[in-house]
């Protein structure tokens, strides 16, 4: 084959024809990408086979691994995790339909007024809605055992024994989120078509009826992407224990993210640390993949 | 095909060669300035003391400009831990606090520098020294230390007919408590209580271990929590847990609103403390007393410590002698330590400066009592201890086993056999 013109073309020529150009526009986004998530993900890979003392990493095999599935803590972090994901992420969701559902109805007085102030939550710092949670649930001056013990029940010493850390946890998360999911199950609802209601109105539901076989089976895929989102949320949930509980009593409420954080940042033990990330990926590799089957169904 | 991956590949090389380009660049011009800046690394009224010293030291090296960057401890260790890592981004000098050196400089030996030359040994009270020394190198200059004597309300313990000085062991302390509780009443109307503990962390625990000589680890950094002085200390903080005379916290907010609410007779916490008293409880003023901290019955009883910071300087400094110079300086100039005590309530690791008249002065806030000198005294007691770079780990784990024994009713013997062996599965020693 001739190559007659090409070959006496400069590199910079060559380089910058039209054919090329795409390759130009997509550059910083490759660059960006392989930098701060290529790299990372595969040196992170490599780091959970080694192990790190007195300046200098070396390879010791899987021995990571090995001890990460014999750490009692480890076993408790991912109890403690799927606890949140089982218990949170159905009352969050179940909470956000009804106050999105009763937000749009007709009657309601002040709707906006409604909408920003459960939305309001989630977009507070997160340290100071932490500590006012900690005054909250506080068990000697707090307001909740205040209240508690006005209506005759006993005082929960909500930090210092498991199931109350537990759940004070969940509250606060509760808190926090319901309301970002509300805004997304409200976009949902109002896609409905007023019609619908309308003639089934006529056909004689109730409000029930109408919630649980049309707005429900309306608003799935919406309930789906919020379910997703806020499982992904709850696996890396990190702040509240950390601010909250510091993962305590006793691992009560500490999760994998805070587990990872303090192996790698505070033991600086960076190769364990890794491992926990990897089974980390593993486990919400399965559970996407279980997601998915389900949205196929 | 080829080709693409061929462009790909050279844009990534020209980035990359761009971006060593410039680095290389930054590096050259810090050469040629003839000022040396040095950065430091502090906190809170560490800062300040810092930059008075800085003021000071600018009068004899007029040639050096000093940035300081305020950041919280957290803040600092997160930044360390990743700067270490990398190996670049640290400031030249970083404040640390006395227990957390060990760590850092036993994972990164190369990322401090040796101060073996300008610490010397016999000037500082010899917990510092521990707290500086890793794997038998000065890697820190030791600062303020915090030797720990129990603080006690006067009104309240003469309300309740209760004498500090027939207090003299924990025995007798937790009577004590018991009358305290009985008959003392907060300014909100709720019974006072003897003293705050938190019973999901390890502070009190290692100060009564500290009274009998130990800490987490020996001096070959092997595990030592399963010894009859853990199983000791353990006892008789469930023992004091239990009889009723403790007020649970929970975080250091939670700590400091107990002395606030003027809810607690008592608090055994380091010299520090008094900065804190002073400043959320002016309304306290008169009413407080210093004594020391109540023995084991067996009658062994060494002081004990909490907190107090160092000085490490960044290996990579590349002002190295300047640095040093600065901190010896800072670190060991009596007018400075003397402003930064009287000032900032910063008490000296470094020993001459205690015939300083300023500490044997009385204090009103306490009644005109000479709070100092108890200090002093408990200073030279403290034992020296090991800690290692498993210290921050072993902190969680042995908080959870505190947890248990105080909370979840956990036998102390099991408790302490099961956390022993934990951690050395986990360290190997």
């Amino acid at each position: 084959m001739k190559r007659g013109k090409g070959e006496t073309k400069s590199l910079w020529r060559r380089l910058n024809s039209l054919k090329n150009f795409p390759y130009f526009l997509i550059a910083p986004t490759v660059i960006i990408f392989v930098v701060f998530m290529v790299y990372p993900i595969v040196y992170s890979l490599i780091l959970s086979f080694q192990e790190f003392k007195h300046g200098t990493y070396s390879f010791v095999g899987l021995k990571n691994y090995i001890v990460l599935f014999k750490d009692p803590i480890f076993y408790k972090a991912l109890m403690n995790t799927f606890f949140y994901l089982i218990v949170q992420v159905p009352i969050m969701i179940g909470l956000a339909l009804i106050i999105a559902v009763f937000v749009e109805e007709k009657h309601v007085k002040g709707k906006a007024f409604w909408r920003t102030s459960i939305f309001l939550p989630s977009i507070t710092a997160l340290v100071a809605y932490a500590l006012v949670f900690k005054v909250l649930f506080n068990g000697d001056y707090g307001l909740i055992n205040y209240v508690i013990s006005a209506l005759g029940g006993d005082k929960v010493q909500w930090f210092y024994s498991k199931w109350p850390a537990r759940f004070s946890i969940i509250i606060s998360i509760t808190w926090r989120w319901t309301g970002y999911n509300m805004i997304i199950l409200l976009a949902g609802l109002q896609a409905i078509p007023e019609s619908v209601y309308e003639s089934a109105a006529i056909d004689g539901a109730g409000f029930w009826k109408k919630l649980t076989y049309i707005t429900v089976p309306m608003v799935k895929p919406i309930l789906l992407f919020t379910t997703i989102t806020s499982t992904i949320g709850t696996l890396q949930l990190f702040d509240e224990p950390y601010v909250l509980t510091q993962g305590g009593p006793d691992y009560a409420t500490i999760t994998i993210g805070q587990y990872l954080y303090n192996n790698g940042f505070v033991y600086m033990n960076f190769g364990y640390a890794s491992a926990i990330g990897y089974v980390m990926v593993f486990i919400i590799g399965i559970l996407s993949v279980l997601q998915f089957k389900i949205k196929d169904n | 095909m080829k080709k693409k991956v061929l462009l790909i590949f050279t844009l990534l090389m020209v980035s990359m060669t761009a971006f060593t380009a410039c680095s290389k660049e930054e590096g050259s011009k810090e050469n040629e300035n003839e000022k040396v800046t040095l950065t430091v690394w502090s906190w809170d009224v560490a800062l300040k003391q810092l930059e008075a010293s800085a003021e000071r030291f600018k009068e004899t090296n007029p040639d050096v400009e000093f940035v300081f960057e305020e950041m919280g401890t957290e803040q600092i260790y997160a930044k360390l831990s990743t700067g270490l890592a990398t190996g670049d981004g640290l400031g030249d000098i970083i404040t640390l606090e006395g227990e957390q050196l060990s760590g850092y400089a036993s994972n990164y030996p190369e990322g401090f520098l040796e101060l073996n030359d300008i610490v010397k040994k016999d000037d500082f009270l010899p917990v510092k020294m521990g707290e500086v020394t890793v794997n038998g190198k000065v890697y820190g200059f030791p600062w303020d230390a915090g030797p720990i004597a129990m603080f006690y309300r006067t009104d309240y313990f003469e309300q309740a007919g209760v004498k500090a000085e027939e207090i003299i062991t924990w025995e007798d302390f937790i009577e004590a408590g018991k009358k305290v509780a009985a008959t003392c009443t907060t300014p909100s109307g709720d019974p006072v209580m003897m003293l705050p503990i938190a019973p999901t962390s390890t502070n009190f625990y290692r100060m009564l271990l500290l009274q009998l000589g130990q800490g987490f680890f020996d001096a070959e950094g092997n595990t030592i929590l399963n010894t009859d002085a853990s199983v000791k200390a353990l006892n008789l903080e469930k023992k004091i847990f239990d009889s009723g005379i403790a007020l649970s916290y929970n975080g250091w907010d939670e700590y400091e609103g107990t002395v606030a609410n003027e809810s607690v007779a008592t608090i055994p916490e380091a010299v520090w403390m008094i900065g804190t008293i002073k400043d959320k409880a002016p309304q306290t003023s008169g009413k407080w007393g210093v004594m020391n901290m109540p023995a084991f019955s067996s009658g062994e009883n060494h002081g004990a410590t909490n907190g107090g910071s160092l000085l490490a300087i960044n290996a990579k400094t590349k002002n190295a002698e300047m640095a040093k110079k600065f901190v010896e300086f800072a670190m060991t100039d009596e007018q400075l330590l003397v402003d930064g005590f009287t000032n900032y309530g910063l008490y000296p690791s470094y020993m001459p400066v205690y015939s300083n008249a300023v500490f044997a002065q009385g204090d009103e806030f306490f009644g005109g009592q000479k709070v100092y000198q108890t200090f002093i005294e408990i200073g030279k007691v403290i034992p020296t201890i090991n800690y290692t770079e498993n210290f921050a780990e072993a902190l969680d784990t042995v908080g959870s086993s505190v947890t248990k024994v105080l909370l979840q009713d956990a036998d102390v013997q099991e408790t302490v056999d099961k956390l022993q062996s934990d951690l050395v599965s986990k360290f190997g020693k």
